[in-house]
């Protein structure tokens, strides 16, 4: 009776199960783990970077009332300056006569940052008064309000200077404005924000009490106790001229600016525009010569030994690491064929667009490949030439598939940094250039290498702009990813 | 009787080392239907597609023996492919309209072959395309509609809107109806009939009443031979050869 019983109900085959269900339940467990796991790191660096980039979009900001002094700006030199820049009209002088050698001596006086510094100056001493006391001499006293100035951005000097040039300021007013604080300054006070309390021992307060002296730092609190600090958004708007017009006026901040040795001013521009002018290049280049030979050698190459050699080529070559990229470039195009391109972006596209030249190639032959053979043997069969079927329905049927390839190719290159560095897109740039083409022949910077740049930099400030780099290359990255899947997705719905 | 289109002349065919097609001779007649008939993989595609040379398009396919369309040699290499292929157009087993509108389907090969001088003239090629496959009175008013978008039966309607637009001289088919549903598929083969008025048809079916109801003449391929070729009435009342015998009874295939 006792051994009656089915095989699979014997003692031994439920431990054999529940040991089973033992092992699977673990598996699972496991494999839940790893995910958690990599769901935390993403998370965690996700959200340390877009923590952190919050600072680097935002800055601080101090209400200050400059005197427009007349005695350090002349009027006429003013008036000379404005004429000369076509500014229609002034308050001084309604009829005054361009000339060349007044015009260049007004340009140096109007240009000259250190007349606005001495404004600012001057309204430190005067309206701070009863703050800078207790000095020996004049000169001791004039240093202390000198490292107060120092708190507020150069930025606030050329602001003064444009509006004054284009007729927004006058000469003689007293006018308020809030003026960016320096990099040191944006820190402290943002440190302030960060935690209510009065932090008079904080890192950064330490650290400030070296760079000004007891009747500095009362006048920062000053500032700071009657609400005359903000801390707001600096994103500026990046001037953009299309034929000649200008569609947008450039306002200074993240978004407009280029890089600086002040971490204040430094912006991602001149670097956004690098990298823009890079994809172009690589779309020039590289989708051409990629989409042709991805026609060729699916549709029209013989098979034989050569194009097997060139087929495993091609895939190896996607594999190749990118800073070998950069070595062909440096090497090749630089030292040997321009030499003097380094920096420019004609060079680092060029790289870039080899670099996504296989990637390119792979993904157009995959999307030429899916295409229905039915398309084709439907054009030939109605007469159409091997070259016509190719071209009128393969190629269109499978143009979806290859713009989403391309555009995980643009996005692949658009991260690169290791090429950058070698072709030279890594230099200190801190001008956007305004001068249309050929600013693919002139040093420029890209993305990846402008954040690589700010990142070597321990300025506090300078890191939270390399987290908002960060935060603008991973936005563009996305994006693009983001619409090659959209492509593809309408395009097998499609089929 | 009609005249004689297409005349094979002991075709064989290799596909690497199989021998597909052993020395297949036959007449293709002008105003008539010819099907082929025989069990799965026999040959009568490979035929078929010898017709118009598809089998180019196979890079392991070598073909050997005499075709003339009208006294010439089609398989001569001074041949102009894409004029064969104006001459013989294909209708494919599964219909496979372009991606593009109705009338950009019917309308590709006449522009393909600069058939039309102006667009009144390609509107009239179209209609009557579209109306000799009988779906000009279910599409006149959406013409510019995807092709993609039409039933199964209607895609293959306009296929051979499409083939019959570059006026060929033969239309081969090669299992039209495999993909139609049988209402579809009556539609299909009246207009198969009402095609034999004028053109040369050769198909490819594997079902017997079909064979019946639109062929003059059959031939029975079977492992690469041409076994029995003959009016369609003594193929399947009388058929001479065994192994015909067998299978229009039923037996194998
Ligand atoms: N592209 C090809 N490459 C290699 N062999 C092929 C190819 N096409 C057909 N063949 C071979 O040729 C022979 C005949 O095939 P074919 O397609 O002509 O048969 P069929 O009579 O049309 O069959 P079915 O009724 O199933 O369509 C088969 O043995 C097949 O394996
Ligand atoms: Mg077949």
């Amino acid at each position: 009776m006792t051994d009656q019983l089915s095989p699979h109900l014997s003692a031994s085959a439920a431990r054999r199960r529940a040991s089973r269900r033992r092992n699977e339940l673990i598996f699972r467990g496991l494999g839940l783990l790893a995910l958690g796991l990599a769901a935390l790191f993403l998370f965690s660096l996700m959200y340390s970077v877009v923590k952190k980039s919050y600072y680097g979009f935002v800055q601080s900001f101090i209400q200050i009332d400059v005197y427009l002094d007349p005695a350090i700006i002349k009027p006429e030199d003013l008036a000379q300056y404005q004429a000369s820049k076509g500014v229609p009209q002034n308050l001084w002088a309604a009829d005054i006569e361009p000339d060349a050698k007044k015009a260049k001596r007004a340009q140096r006086s109007v240009q000259r940052g250190g007349s606005y510094k001495k404004m600012i100056q001057t309204m430190l001493s005067d309206e701070f008064a009863e703050h800078f006391e207790g000095y020996e001499t004049e000169r001791e006293r004039d240093k202390s309000v000198a490292q107060v100035a120092e708190m507020i951005s150069l930025e606030t000097q050329f602001s003064i200077r444009d509006n004054l040039v284009s007729g927004t300021f006058k000469l003689g007013e007293t006018v308020s404005i809030w003026a960016l604080a320096s990099g040191d300054a944006d820190v402290l006070f943002k440190d302030m924000k960060r935690r209510t309390q009065k932090n008079e021992d904080s890192e950064n307060w330490i650290l400030l009490k070296q760079s000004v002296d007891e009747q500095g730092l009362s006048v920062l609190t000053q500032w700071r106790d009657s609400g005359r600090i903000r801390i707001r958004p600096y994103l500026g708007v990046p001037e953009l001229k299309l034929f000649g017009r200008t569609l947008l006026e450039q306002r200074p901040g993240f978004f407009a600016s280029a890089s600086s040795t002040s971490p204040e001013r430094a912006g991602i521009a001149a670097a956004a525009q690098g990298t823009f002018l890079m994809l172009l290049v690589v779309l020039v280049l590289a989708v051409p010569v990629g989409v042709l030979a991805a026609v060729y050698l699916e549709k029209f190459a013989p098979r034989n030994q050569f194009t097997d050699f060139m087929e495993i080529n091609i895939n190896n070559l996607a594999a190749v690491p990118s800073i070998i990229f950069g070595i062909l470039g440096a090497a090749v195009i630089i030292q040997w064929l321009f030499p003097g391109s380094r920096g420019f972006p004609i060079v680092g596209g060029t790289v870039l667009a080899f670099m996504t030249l296989p990637t390119v190639i792979i993904a157009a032959r995959a999307a030429i490949g899916a295409v229905p053979p039915s398309y084709e043997e439907a054009a030939l069969g109605m007469g159409a030439s091997h070259q016509q079927s190719v071209f009128q329905h393969v190629l269109p049927a499978a143009l979806p598939g290859i713009a989403s390839g391309v555009i995980i190719g643009l996005a692949q290159a658009a991260g690169e940094t290791a090429p950058l560095l070698m072709v030279g897109m890594n230099a200190f740039i801190n001008d956007v250039c305004d001068a249309g083409a050929a600013c693919l022949m002139s040093k420029g910077v890209g993305m990846p290498s402008q954040i690589y740049q700010w990142a070597a930099d321990d300025d506090p400030l300078f890191q939270n702009k390399t987290a908002a780099g960060i935060v603008c290359l991973l936005t563009l990255v996305i994006a693009m990813n983001g619409l090659a899947t959209y492509i593809r997705s309408r395009f097998e719905r499609a089929n | 009787m009609s005249e004689i289109r297409m005349q094979a002349d002991d075709v064989n065919v290799f596909y690497g080392e199989n021998h597909a097609l052993k020395g297949v001779s036959m007449e293709v007649k002008s105003r008539h239907v010819t099907a082929l008939i025989g069990p799965s993989g026999c040959g009568k595609s490979t035929f078929l597609r010898c017709l118009n040379r598809m089998n180019d398009t196979i890079e392991i396919a070598r073909i050997k023996g005499k075709i003339l369309l009208d006294g010439e040699n089609i398989n001569d290499s001074a041949l102009d492919i894409t004029l064969l292929r104006q001459r013989v157009g294909m209708v494919f087993q599964k219909p496979n309209p372009f991606p593009k509108s109705i009338y950009d389907n019917v309308a590709y090969g006449p522009r393909l072959h600069g058939m039309a001088k102006n667009r009144e003239e390609l509107d009239e090629i179209v209609e009557q395309a579209l109306t000799s496959a009988g779906l000009w009175e279910e599409v006149y008013d959406r013409l510019e509609a995807e092709a993609l978008g039409l039933s199964g039966g209607q895609q293959q309607r306009l296929c051979i809107a499409r083939t019959v637009a570059v006026s060929p001289e033969v239309i081969l088919m090669d299992e039209p109806c495999s993909a139609l549903d049988p209402i579809a598929t009556g539609t299909v083969e009246r207009l198969i009939l009402e095609l034999a008025k004028d053109y040369a048809i050769v198909i490819v079916t594997h079902n017997m009443q079909q064979a019946q109801r639109v062929a003059g003449t059959t031939a029975f391929f079977h492992l690469g031979d041409m076994v029995e070729m003959a009016a369609t009435k003594d193929i399947f009342e009388n058929p001479q050869d065994p192994r015909t015998k067998d299978y229009v009874a039923g037996a194998f295939g």
